[in-house]
């Protein structure tokens, strides 16, 4: 099974989804680490992340995104949603109460997670000013590492409206952060 | 990923596991980006959840806007006038083709409409403060094309007492979407029970 078989099966095939999630758990619990500071929200998100990509794989076709390019946009849509939502609401009804499948070790692993990304922390919240797209750009690339063509694949744009978007970010920005933002890299590595 | 396993991820992974597990072995031919967006208390937890929409009737049914990369962007916030979201989508280059039903247990029978034979890159549904937001990357739906959205729902009113957990709910949406591209005719939306609900 190649990569895009084995990210397309991942909704039907418990196999396929124990390898992406091992493959990719780590970037997820990091990438969700760089936006919340609640270790329960985290394991919560950890687990929607997950689902969504579950609901979304059978649309992979895998030459719009490489699979990490690809889960971090929907990563990015599942914070989002969860920031603009009533978290209380959304508990209610949650699919998979991750939260609640925490013990003392496993939320001390996550809360040292946290605490590490801490910096990139920072940097996202200083982004909240910024227009949407443009901020989903900077977010994918100077929070979590994204190539330019990485993110404007995430984001299902062109590599030169993702450019055009981080530059301006970069110029509005200018005199609220303490250290500039990154050139980015435009290739992926 | 080398690390062994804490004793969460290894929980989560065997729910993920499970939740995949219970997946319909074959999925019915449905559109393209199929979005639940909610369910009500009585629906299978697997699809469950509630999206909040503040302000709800007092401001405008839909939206339609166009940005600088010429992606647009429907923001639908009440079930209301499903043929003024078509003449304001055709507006913008876009024929459509909007049905709204009531009831989030129900959907229309499939086979109204051929999907066409491409991917549709970017075009996506997101939740959140909007009811519904539709995202239409340029050239999604081509001329001679028409695009096709049923969205099935309605609003909860907010809850009077805690549920069991002790969280009381505000008012949201229940219900899913379908939508997606079709380069032929389509029929009325004929509207049958949800094989899901």
């Amino acid at each position: 099974m190649n990569t895009v078989e084995g990210v397309a099966a991942i909704g039907r095939d418990p196999d396929a989804l124990e390898a992406f999630y091992l493959e990719h758990l780590e970037a997820v619990q990091r990438f969700v680490a760089r936006r919340v500071e609640s270790p329960e929200d985290a394991a919560d998100l950890t687990a929607e992340v997950f689902l969504a990509a579950i609901h979304a794989s059978r649309n992979y076709r895998g030459d719009a995104a490489v699979p990490r390019a690809w889960l971090y946009g929907i990563a990015r849509r599942v914070v989002a949603s969860h920031r603009r939502s009533m978290a209380r609401t959304l508990r209610a009804v949650r699919r998979i109460d991750a939260r609640e499948l925490l013990d003392d070790d496993a939320t001390d692993r996550i809360v040292a997670r946290i605490d590490s990304q801490r910096v990139a922390r920072g940097v996202y919240r200083s982004l909240a000013a910024l227009p949407e797209r443009q901020r989903a750009v900077v977010e994918l690339v100077a929070v979590d590492g994204l190539s330019l063509v990485e993110a404007a694949a995430a984001l299902g744009i062109s590599t030169g409206n993702a450019r055009v978007h981080y530059h301006r970010a970069r110029r509005r920005l200018a005199h609220s952060l303490s250290e500039p933002l990154p050139d980015p890299f435009e290739v992926t590595s | 990923m080398n690390a062994p396993l804490d004793s969460f991820e290894t929980a989560l992974l065997t729910r993920l596991r499970e939740h995949v597990d219970q997946q319909p072995a074959v999925r019915p031919r449905l559109s393209r980006p199929r979005l639940l967006l909610g369910a009500a208390a009585t629906v299978a937890a697997a699809v469950a959840m509630v999206v909040v929409v503040p302000g709800l009737g007092t401001t405008t049914a839909y939206s339609v806007q166009e940005g600088n990369s010429g992606t647009i962007t429907v923001e639908v916030r009440r079930l209301e006038d499903a043929k003024g979201l078509e003449a304001e989508l055709a507006k913008y280059g876009v024929t459509a083709d909007v049905t709204y039903v009531p009831d989030h247990q129900m959907w229309c029978a499939p086979g109204r409409y051929t999907p066409v034979d491409r991917k549709l890159s970017g075009m996506q549904v997101e939740m959140g403060a909007q009811l519904l937001k539709v995202t239409l990357p340029p050239g999604t739906v081509r001329d001679g094309e028409t695009f096709v959205m049923a969205v099935f729902g309605e609003v909860i009113p907010p809850s009077t007492e805690p549920s069991q957990d002790g969280v009381r709910d505000d008012a949201g949406f229940s219900g899913l979407t379908e939508f997606d591209v079709t380069a032929g005719p389509v029929q009325p939306c004929k509207v049958v029970p949800n094989p899901h609900d």
